[in-house]
């Protein structure tokens, strides 16, 4: 649980010596989540490493005498042999971590990739805690609403890691306001500093969509977030918090080009389907955790 | 070595040498011949041999050299005069440029002949631009994109003018589209339809794969994601079994997965199947969806092109489908991946953005390019008149340029790049004959557009059949309505007509230039106009008088004929800029004939090193010439030898030997291969002159052999064939040859001696050599008497003829000449069929005749041994 796990954040500690971490997998990395990764390496003045994850589950598949693959159109099945999965994944790796290089060197931003065989989560908390623990963590592919329970396995258990970065299959923008879901005040500070490094990075406006869980909590929040700033715009969100559609749909039409929330929260409830996240949210989120 | 043969052949006979016996009008009955004016040497026969001819007296010092006096030309300075901008003296030219001007048939293209630098291109371009402000103005032409067959661009016609606005007018509305459809896009009602879609689609898709994942888990097997697809893994626990575990399980359970993982492959094969076609749908939804929120604005923002341009069906066809085409294609009004990526966001310009490459216009011409006049108000008036100066290929036709992509050469249509036929055509086109013809496919390009009358644009690759893997267009052709001029030297000329069976047919019309003018009053008076026009042109000091008179005397001279003046005003302009040079060395305000005079020494001072080395040779005697005395069968013959533009005379000695023999002449020249053709046949004109006069009814037993003394290059022409007749005529009579002349001139069978080109060089030439030794007064030179009126010499040559210190004759034939360079009479055929007595013929005729008979006793007698 979020609790038990020891997190200090990027913006907190020393700022610059955060890393990012780009989880690339058997699909090809999405254009999104690899420039939103890129903006927060920019706005933390750190590096990106991919890691290239060869599922160890995929390899013990392949052991089977039976084991077999449904080509991507459905129109084929083949043998999956220990070989050729490798050198599919091989293959995979290589071209995932040419187009990352290709668009981190175009944002100057210093790169290293590395391919890791384990099982995904296992695999993710080795690297951070490498290096951690004020790595942010990117999914290279878009999340659906069946990766919720791995993605919330990552969430509850990932070790050395401040944060989540997640595109959803709707994502295609990262230019635009970045927006905060303000739910409480306890992780209000460091998802204003998260938002501020990105905004100035991206030259963005700020948003905070406050939905308090109680509509009297509304106006204690507005003033924890503006404090006498003029420089960020509030919205009221509090009439969508418990309809997801309807929350996704206001969060839209603030045309974020980033989604700052917090980890638990009302964008990725623990206890519900995933689906309005996943085909409503045109932004990269930020999950704070 | 060689000698130069001039061009003007024909036999020019002296009134004076169809008289006979007179000599300053006074009639002579014998015999003492010598030439006028010089001392007898003693050696001449005194017989009478009545009646004879004596040779022509020598030419006198104003014979020599055509000296236009100042005050005729009734000015004191060039600037006092008005300049001339055309051509002067060249009417059949001119008259023959205005008629294929006039005619506007397509194969009536015009062939300007004439020497180079003579000023005739820019006095053509002059006639050309007052012939094109009377014609209309061309239509433009553009190549836009082919919406149905991408690789051939279409090509539209225009009205003179339109096509820059055309090509504006879509970017204008290009330019409006990159502000209204992002706006639409990202406008709420666009934004929610196309969600719909994409949730309907994506709906579809996710949630039967939910449902099969939910359905696998709860059978205990795992969905998991390949680089290529999907599989499917018996699971334990939330992981996968490894193969050992699994084969511990009971069989019957073994199977039960077995079966579970084969239905759900089938299944999740049967969603997958489904992508495409739904993909499909939701493509061709997105499609109407676009069209219908962005048509309106596309047909907005193109309107005003389209009412701008209704009068012309085929660009408000090309509108339209660019309108239909941007429909499809919304996307690109969107941020692309590389500028939201960008660190450093930069609208890029319309016209450069590579996006909107396919709607751009690439103007190949229009009013005002190539040479158009455009008036000043703006209206576009006159046909083009278009010079191009290096017509390659490319630069006729047009190119298709490429640019690399990804290790690619790629091409598209606003890669064209039109060529002078595109700016030329509705008017005409100036080019070079010989440029054309040594680039590769130009001249054949060039024809092949004439022919076809049209612009066909094509890779020099493509034309040449070879195998190419670089992306290429095939534009559509453009007509063509072209006057093509070309300028070349005579020789392309002929060369063109006798070997090109396309030439004649599509350059009717010849424009002859002359290389030079008649001389006269009038002519004298326009050039020194040519040259005000020159002074004003490079800003030069105005020419006084005698410094006009001295440059035409250097045309007659560069004409190489005192009776016409050079047209070659490239030289003309370059000796005065040079005497300007010099007046501004001596400080003078104008320049004057010194300075003119200067310059020609100059220029030739600054070429003649190796007439210098030449000289040497002579008057170190390491090249043998006798320029006093007398020799049998000896005599100095003249040659020209050109290097670069400068060409000087020097002497040669050629000798002759004679002996019985078996009716050959040996050219040793043509033996040692070192003979030209030309040399050859002089060589049996000479056979033919001597078998003719002597030999009519005995063999000619002659064997002669004859040869050019210390000469180690080729030499031809015919220009010594009268020399070494007079070389064989002495060596027969055996009568010495005065060596302190030199000859030149060719001759017939008929012994007349007809003309020879570089007269002048060649008599200065043995001047030089002449004064270098000690000029003595019995030196001279014999040139056909027909190149009298090409006589233009130095000054100094002439002032030397003027005290007598040096002599020219003009001798019209052979009996002439042999006279001159022997003082003994030729003699003539007395009413007997005799020469007279003493005569070098009669003596000629016996030696002969003496040959023949010890031929035939040597020949009875060798029978006779033989027989015995």
């Amino acid at each position: 649980m979020i609790a038990q796990v020891d997190v200090v954040h990027v913006a907190e500690a020393g700022e610059n010596r955060g890393r990012v971490v780009l989880r690339l997998g058997s699909a090809a990395p999405d254009r999104f989540a690899v420039a939103a990764a890129l903006v927060i390496a920019r706005a933390y003045q750190a590096e990106l490493e991919s890691v290239f994850i060869e599922d160890q589950q995929l390899i013990d598949l392949c052991s089977h005498p039976e084991a077999a693959e449904i080509s991507l159109n459905g129109r084929e099945r083949r043998r999956l042999s220990p070989v050729t999965l490798m050198r599919q994944l091989s293959y995979a790796a290589r071209q995932a971590e040419r187009r990352v290089a290709e668009m981190a060197q175009r944002a100057e931003i210093t790169y290293r990739a590395r391919t890791m065989r384990d099982e995904p989560t296992h695999a993710l908390n080795r690297v951070c805690a490498e290096a951690g623990p004020w790595n942010v963590v990117v999914f290279g592919d878009p999340v659906r609403a069946r990766d919720r329970p791995a993605v919330q396995r990552l969430l509850d258990e990932m070790v050395g890691a401040t944060g989540l970065l997640l595109v959803g299959t709707a994502v295609r923008r990262i230019q635009g306001p970045v927006t905060l879901l303000v739910e409480d005040v306890d992780r209000l500070p460091l998802m204003l500093r998260v938002a501020e490094r990105i905004a100035l990075e991206s030259n963005a406006p700020i948003i905070a969509a406050l939905a308090a869980s109680a509509e009297d909590l509304t106006a204690t929040l507005a003033e924890q977030v503006s404090g006498g700033r003029t420089d960020i715009q509030l919205v009221s969100l509090a009439k969508s918090r418990g309809h997801s559609g309807a929350l996704f749909e206001a969060l839209r039409r603030q045309r974020p080009g980033f989604l700052i929330g917090q980890a638990g929260g009302i964008l990725l409830p623990a206890d519900q389907g995933w689906q309005d996240f996943a085909r409503a949210l045109e932004c990269p989120l930020f999950v704070i955790r | 070595m060689f000698f130069k043969r001039g061009s003007k052949t024909e036999p020019d006979l002296p009134a004076q040498a169809k008289q006979p016996l007179t000599s300053g009008g006074q009639a002579l009955a014998s015999v003492t011949v010598r030439p006028a004016g010089k001392a007898d040497p003693g050696t001449v026969q005194t017989e009478s041999v009545d009646p004879i001819r004596l040779p022509p007296p020598a030419l006198t010092f104003d014979e020599l050299r055509r000296v236009v006096d100042p005050a005729t030309l009734k000015f004191a300075t060039t600037a006092e005069l008005e300049p001339i901008t055309g051509l002067i003296g060249q009417d059949r030219a001119l008259a023959a440029l205005e008629f294929g001007m006039d005619m506007r048939a397509h194969d009536y293209n015009i062939f300007v002949l004439g020497p180079p630098a003579s000023g005739k291109r820019t006095a053509i371009k002059a006639q050309l631009a007052v012939h094109a402000k009377t014609e209309r103005a061309p239509d433009d032409w553009v190549y836009v994109y082919n919406f149905d067959e991408p690789n051939r661009p279409k090509a539209l016609r225009l009205p003179p003018g339109r096509a820059r606005p055309f090509a504006k007018g879509m970017i204008a509305a290009l330019d409006e589209l990159r502000a209204v459809v992002p706006s639409i896009l990202e406008g709420d009602d666009y934004q929610s339809r196309r969600r719909a879609i994409e949730a309907r689609f994506q709906s579809g898709q996710e949630e039967a794969l939910e449902a099969l994942d939910t359905r696998a888990k709860a059978q205990g097997i795992a969905v998991l994601r390949t680089p290529q697809g999907f599989a499917f893994a018996p699971m334990l626990d939330g992981t996968v079994i490894k193969p050992e575990s699994f084969a511990g399980l009971p069989p019957d359970m073994q199977i039960e997965k077995r079966r579970q993982m084969e239905a759900l492959e089938r299944e999740l094969a049967e969603v997958l199947s489904q992508v495409p076609k739904a993909d499909k749908v939701r493509r061709g939804q997105l499609q109407a969806l676009n069209e219908d929120v962005a048509k309106r604005a596309i047909v907005g923002a193109l309107d005003d092109l389209v009412a701008a341009f209704a009068g012309l069906p085929q660009v408000v066809t090309y509108i339209e489908a660019a309108s239909a085409d941007l429909v499809h294609n919304l996307a690109i009004f969107t941020t692309s991946e590389e500028e939201s990526n960008a660190p450093i966001k930069v609208s890029v310009e319309t016209a450069r953005d590579p996006r909107y490459r396919r709607y751009l216009v690439n103007v190949m011409v229009a009013a005002g390019d190539g040479g158009t006049p455009t008036a000043g108000t703006g209206a576009v008036t006159g046909a083009p008149v278009v010079e191009e100066i290096n017509p390659v290929y490319a630069n006729l036709i047009g190119r298709i340029e490429h640019v690399a992509q990804n290790g690619n050469l790629v091409t598209d249509f606003l890669l064209m790049k039109p060529g002078a036929l595109h700016r030329a055509n509705g008017g005409a086109l100036l080019i070079d004959a010989r440029k054309v013809l040594l680039s590769p496919y130009a001249y054949e390009a060039l024809k092949r557009a004439l022919k076809s009358r049209e612009i066909r644009m094509e890779q020099p690759s493509e034309i040449a059949g070879a195998l190419t893997t670089v992306q290429s267009l095939d534009p559509e052709p453009i007509p063509l309505d072209v006057k093509v001029i070309m300028i070349g030297e005579r020789e392309i000329y002929y060369t063109l007509a006798q070997n090109d069976p396309d030439f004649l047919g599509l350059f009717k019309v010849q424009a002859d230039f002359d290389d030079a003018i008649v001389r006269n009053d009038d002519t004298d008076t326009a050039y020194a106009r040519i040259i005000a026009s020159i002074v004003r042109e490079h800003k030069l000091k105005a020419l006084d008088a005698s410094g006009v008179a001295r440059v035409i005397e250097e045309g007659a001279r560069m004409a190489d004929d005192r009776e016409k003046l050079s047209i070659s005003i490239g030289r003309i302009s370059d000796l005065v800029r040079e005497a300007n040079y010099w007046a501004t060395k001596a400080k003078r305000t104008v320049t004057t004939r010194e300075d003119v005079a200067r310059a020609v020494r100059a220029e030739i001072q600054r070429s003649d090193r190796m007439r210098d080395r030449a000289q040497e040779t002579i008057d170190r005697g390491v090249v043998l010439v006798d320029l006093a005395g007398e020799k049998v069968g000896q005599i100095n013959g003249l040659a020209v030898l050109q290097l670069g533009n400068f060409s000087f005379g020097r002497p040669s000695r050629i000798t002759a030997r004679v002996r019985m023999g078996a009716g050959r002449i040996t050219d040793i020249e043509r033996e040692a291969k070192l003979a030209g053709p030309l040399h050859t046949k002089g060589m049996m004109i000479l056979w033919g002159f001597l078998a003719g006069r002597y030999a009519q009814d005995v063999p000619l037993a002659l064997a002669a052999s004859l040869v050019f003394e210390q000469s180690y290059g080729g030499v031809d022409g015919d220009s010594a064939s009268s020399t070494e007749l007079y070389a064989l005529l002495s060596a027969l009579s055996e009568v010495p040859i005065k060596q302190g002349f030199a000859v030149t001139g060719s001759v017939n069978q008929w012994g007349e001696v007809q003309a020879i080109g570089g007269v002048n060089e060649k008599i200065e030439g043995f001047f030089d050599v002449c004064r270098a030794k000690g000029l003595t007064g019995e030196q001279g030179v014999l040139v056909p008497r027909s190149n009298v009126q090409h006589l233009m010499l130095r000054e100094d040559v002439v002032d030397a003829v003027a005290v007598g210190k040096f002599s020219v004759h003009g001798v019209s034939s052979i009996d002439h000449g042999i006279e001159l360079l022997t003082g003994v009479a030729a003699g003539a055929r007395g009413a007997d069929g005799q020469y007279p007595t003493g005569s070098i013929n009669a003596r000629v005729e016996a030696r002969l005749r003496g040959f023949a008979e010890r031929a035939r006793v040597y020949a009875i007698s060798s029978n006779a041994g033989e027989t015995s």
